[in-house]
């Protein structure tokens, strides 16, 4: 067979290929992927995640189809010692090679770019977030230590509670840091994770969408019970966040005075070694 | 047993193989040259988490801690290291010049380069002893504590690096070496060996001159 | 008696006498001695000064002085120290010493460069296998939700030696065995450059080894491989064993790559110009730069993290001035390029296995060669992609989403010379083409599964979950662990003169290829649903997945042990003869006698064409072995 059918057939089976499996992937498999839409900037991954899917496949594609082609019609026939074709290499192939990698790859990054800049896109962003969503925010600082998250709200009197609990629809403004050693701050169903960095404050920015529970884990290995740091947190209605924030601030009225005032960070105490 | 041991004797030639001729100098010359080239840029990347400790702790300042009040270096034992680091270099560098030229001299040259190194060594020490601070005494003390004591690790083993040449050239001159080894002509050698470590140790003294910069200057 | 005789009269002397000498029992000895002797030293110090009281139980100083001491005893009854104690007082260089017969040359310093590859490919297969056994026991834990095998204390150990051993041990996992063994074989030469140099990587690495494993004789280490700051400043004694550790690789990894460099530029035979290298040793250049500039920062960074522990200073510790951020950007400095230094000698096997078994010549050297450099370089510009939730820099995001992302061009280059390779071969499906078949379809998945983590945005949900995880197992086991498997059945024959047998070798792949994909696939799943890394207890709703993953864990384990019998059986026991050229390779390493003679060549050979010369018909008698030198 001439080196032009071998090609034909092969561009031919990818793309067929490709124009079944792409759409397939994006429309079934799409909606489902994770993290859901728990909040603006978990829709935004799973888009996120939809895109990447669908460029990866028919790249995946081209080199497995191109694999099997190859095993079934590139082989030695048995028992026969015959050589292949001297080819060494092909200037054409190759330049298109470069042109469309770069094109795809440029592409990939200028989209993840605008991603990016729009809302944060729920990645821990430090002390000057850079990609900020405009409007109104709710503060909420997330405390990490060995091995738990408590939670600490500014704007109301700076009361400390071990649950997190935020209004929907509003942009609420997670101030991460950690006591002592490096944590992550991850709310699954809101697609947000960030560090707690001793002495750092990491803002990230997420906007709920939906009225329900979240799973919230530590997903920075910091020590033996780093498997234990996991909690749940709920998104409520306004009007319920601010009966429930009243209510906290009544339960800790009594320690209110033993906390440290409100700080973005607090000083670890001293290494106490012997975990 | 005389048997045995002839049959054993006949495996031990198969195994070593045939006699091959011993290597010309030249071959190893361009090792030292390349080897010396790549410990100076293995030694930039060990040096540069030092460089980069430097300014990233000084920038942050956490906790205002980078160099709190009293904690600085000892500047007239800076100034002293430093002047015998550039002598030092300088007196070593002279060495290669000359033994290019064959000047049976140059061994006193490095002989030299080699007591201004050692006197770095032991006014490095000095300096650590009476200092006025300790590595605990914040973010600047412990980079330049780091620091400092790696370099002058650094320096001893280019002082013996050098050393190794000016012994092999002293005993070369009562004994010249044989040439019956793996080497033609081993003696050869000591030109491209001693080239090399100049080299390291004029690379080692530029990043002596950043050493007194970043950590007594700026 | 004949003076022949004499030289050789080794075998009469009595036992004590042969025990005496500088030899593995010597260095163990001393490493015991050096070790107990740091131990006390530190204790001294510590002992002696209020400073350091608080830290006294735990003693990090004399733990430290002990495996340093211990590791300079090791290398002193080795015989490491003689030639640089001779060169202190004069004696002219050399360039060989100890370069025996028999199999006790294996146990010892050796600079044949082919008794160091052999010695490696064995060591590093001790910890490989341990390494793996470790895998196998987390995959245990793994089993249920919450912790039955093991507490969170042992389960955190395994994870991290796991790891360690695996980052560490494996950085020379390639280059340890087969570049060492062939390189200069592949370009004409009769040495490496530095011999003692290549044999200290090696029992350096072993003695590292070692100490690793001693960490549970300390309590473990609570960090996984990553080490970071301040737990790792908080954690008990068996840290030192993990810092001492990695920077003893380090040490190794930095001298191996120099003398790799210092072989490939200066010792190649006449007419082996630059565009007739074979392209492994294009991999092994560009895997040894990055060796020797990357492990010196691991090797700062490290002693930092020591001298936090044990002098007090504060690098890392933010109550004295430091910060956990500093020790991030200087681990990941070293710890991406790390991962090429892994990825990176895999690529040069597959390419330099390919022409062999498609019988066509590497379709687009320059391209391969530009490809491997370029990730070469790259990789020093994208580190900051480990920290995207971090809070670092949060603004350079865009910038390493792009660096990271353009890695993927270079990497892209090696596929298409794989495919262009193949592209209408006379392919022949022996078990290293098989091997390099499914790095493509591994290193595939691995590259495009790395889209979505290099993706800041997307990055958010699979970083620190078991996404990431599957991704770089797929990377270095799809990628890594394959090649070596095909340089093993590829090399082994000429190494040994003996060869695998192939029923049990087919049965070997088809079991490694269909378990690691059932393994490894399931956790992309298993992360995306929100499993994070290193943890001992997760939730109910993944407990079926991760008992799917346990299950298939265990039975690549058992593809592993397929490997071991096959090996067993194979060069032991049976000691099946293998063809002088199997494989009927041009390549220069194929073209010497086998055993190779220890000059390796009688008549350095003159080189005027590049290795893969395939593509014509091959004369009747190309299987038997051509004269050296031709």
């Amino acid at each position: 067979m001439s080196e032009t059918n071998h090609f034909r057939r092969l561009m031919l089976l990818w793309l067929g290929a490709s124009a079944v499996a792409t759409p397939l992937v994006v429309v079934v498999l799409g909606p489902s992927l994770p993290p859901g839409n728990g909040s603006a900037q978990a829709s935004g991954h799973v888009t996120d995640n939809t895109v990447l899917l669908g460029m990866a496949t028919p790249v995946f594609l081209l080199v497995v189809v191109y694999l099997i082609y190859a095993v079934t019609n590139f082989r030695q026939q048995p028992g026969a010692v015959l050589e292949g074709p001297a080819v060494r290499g092909d200037a054409r192939v190759q330049t298109s090679w470069i042109v469309i990698t770069s094109v795809l790859v440029l592409a990939l990054a200028a989209y993840g770019t605008a991603e990016l800049v729009g809302d944060g896109a729920g990645s821990g962003q430090g002390p000057n977030p850079a990609f900020a969503p405009s409007g109104k925010k709710l503060q909420v600082q997330v405390i990490a230590q060995e091995w738990a998250f408590t939670y600490r709200y500014p704007s109301y009197g700076g009361v400390e509670t071990p649950h997190l609990v935020i209004p929907v629809d509003t942009t609420i403004e997670f101030h991460v840091t950690s006591l002592d050693v490096i944590h992550s701050f991850w709310a699954y169903q809101l697609g947000v994770k960030a560090d707690a960095n001793p002495q750092v404050d990491n803002i990230v920015f997420v906007k709920p969408t939906k009225q329900e529970a979240f799973n919230i884990r530590c997903s920075e290995l910091c020590g033996i019970w780093h498997g234990y740091m996991f909690d749940t947190g709920r998104v409520v209605s306004a009007a319920a966040f601010q009966t429930w924030i009243r209510q906290q601030q009544a339960v800790f009225a009594p320690v209110a005075g033993y906390l440290p005032p409100y700080s973005t960070t607090y000083l670890p105490q001293p290494s106490g070694r012997g975990t | 047993m005389a048997e045995a041991s002839e049959h054993l004797g006949a495996m031990a030639a198969v195994a070593l193989g045939v006699e091959i001729p011993p290597e010309p100098p030249e071959v190893g010359a361009r090792q030292h040259y390349l080897a010396a080239r790549l410990l100076a840029g293995a030694t930039s990347f060990f040096f540069l988490a030092f460089v980069f400790a430097y300014f990233y702790l000084r920038s942050l300042n956490v906790e205002h801690m980078w160099r709190p009040k009293g904690v600085g270096p000892e500047q007239g034992y800076g100034v002293a290291i430093l002047i015998c680091t550039l002598a030092s270099g300088a007196l070593a560098i002279l060495a290669a010049r000359m033994l290019g030229r064959e000047q049976r001299s140059w061994v006193r040259a490095a002989s030299g380069a080699l007591g201004l190194g050692l006197a770095v060594v032991v006014l490095q020490c000095l300096e650590w002893a009476t200092q006025n601070f300790g590595p605990a005494s914040g973010a600047y003390a412990s980079v330049y504590c780091g620091w400092t004591c790696f370099y002058v690790l650094a320096v001893i083993g280019t002082l013996y690096w050098l050393e190794t040449h000016v012994a092999t050239e002293l005993r070369a001159r009562r004994r010249p070496a044989a040439t019956g080894g793996d080497i033609f002509e081993p003696d050869r050698l000591i030109k491209p060996g001693l080239d090399a470590a100049v080299f390291y140790w004029g690379y080692l003294v530029g990043l002596g001159v950043l050493t007194y910069i970043v950590l007594y200057l700026v | 008696m004949s003076t022949s005789a004499a030289s050789v009269a080794l075998p009469q002397r009595p036992l004590w006498r042969r025990l005496i000498g500088f030899n593995l029992l010597t260095a163990v000895l001393l490493g015991i001695g050096g070790y107990y002797l740091g131990w006390f030293l530190g204790n001294q110090v510590t002992g002696a000064s209020y400073y350091y009281e608080p830290k006294v139980n735990e003693s990090d100083v004399s733990l430290l002085l002990a495996y340093v001491m211990g590791v300079i005893g090791f290398l002193a009854g080795l015989g490491f120290l003689n030639y640089p104690a001779s060169r202190l007082i004069g004696r002219p260089p050399s360039l060989r010493e100890k370069e025996g017969h028999g199999w006790t040359r294996y146990l010892g310093l050796c600079t044949d460069h082919k008794v160091v590859g052999i010695q490696y490919l064995l060591g590093i297969g001790f910890f490989l296998f341990i390494a793996a056994l470790n895998a196998m026991l987390i995959r245990v834990e793994l089993l249920n939700p919450t912790p039955t095998a093991f507490g969170p204390n042992q389960y955190l150990s395994l994870v991290g030696m796991h790891g360690t051993m695996m980052m560490g041990m494996m950085t020379s996992g390639i280059l340890g065995p087969f570049a060492n063994y062939f390189v200069p074989l592949m370009i004409g030469a009769r040495r490496m450059a530095f011999p003692r140099i290549e044999a200290l990587t090696f029992w350096l690495l072993m003695a590292a080894g070692f100490i690793l494993t001693s960490t549970v004789f300390f309590g473990g280490f609570p960090t996984g491989w990553t080490g970071y700051e301040p737990l790792n400043d908080q954690a008990v004694m068996g840290m030192d064993s993990y810092i001492i550790f990695f920077a003893l690789v380090g040490v190794s990894m930095a001298l191996l790559g120099l003398n790799m460099i210092a072989t490939i530029v200066t010792m190649r035979a006449p007419g082996l110009t630059w565009s007739r290298l074979p392209i492994f040793c294009w991999s092994v250049l560009a895997t040894s730069i990055l060796m020797v500039l990357a492990a010196p920062t691991l090797i700062a960074t490290l002693l930092m993290a020591a001298f936090d522990r044990t002098i007090s200073t504060s690098f890392f510790v933010t109550s004295g001035g430091g910060s956990s951020y500093l020790f991030e950007n200087l681990f990941w400095f070293f710890g991406h390029p790390e991962v090429y230094v892994l990825a990176l000698p895999g690529f040069g096997i597959v390419l330099e296995l390919l022409p062999v078994f498609a019988r066509k010549p590497l379709w687009g050297y320059r391209l391969a060669v530009a490809g491997m450099l370029g990730v070469s370089l790259l990789s020093f510009f994208v580190w900051q992609h480990h920290l995207f939730v971090s809070g670092i820099n949060a603004d350079l995001r865009p910038f390493y989403m792009l660096s990271t992302e353009i890695i993927s061009l270079p990497t892209g280059f090696i596929f298409l010379c794989v495919m262009g390779t193949l592209w209408r071969g006379r392919a022949t499906f022996t078990v290293p083409m098989l091997f390099c078949l499914a790095w493509t379809f591994n290193f595939l998945i691995g590259g495009l599964s790395g889209v979505f983590v290099s993706d800041a945005p997307a990055d958010a949900d699979t970083h620190g979950t078991f996404f990431v995880m599957a991704h770089f197992h797929y990377t270095i086991v799809g990628g890594l662990i394959f090649a070596f498997f095909a340089a093993i059945y590829y090399w082994v024959p000429k190494m040994t003169g003996l060869r695998f047998n192939e029923r049990l070798a087919k049965i070997h792949f088809w079991t490694m290829f269909i378990f690691f994909n059932t393994t490894f696939m399931p956790l992309f799943v298993l992360g995306m649903k929100g499993m994070p890394r290193r943890v001992v207890d997760y939730a109910t709703n993944l407990v079926p997945l991760n008992r799917w993953v346990s299950i298939n864990a265990f039975l690549l384990g058992a593809s592993m042990l397929v490997f071991i019998a096959n090996a067993v059986y194979s060069l032991v026991l049976a000691r099946l003869p293998a063809e002088a050229n199997p494989w009927r390779s041009r390549s220069l390493e194929w073209q010497t006698p086998t055993p190779v003679p220890v000059n390796n060549f009688e008549t350095i050979p003159v080189i005027d064409s590049d290795p893969y010369d395939y593509g014509t018909p091959l004369p009747a008698h190309a299987g038997e072995p051509l004269a050296a030198g031709g």
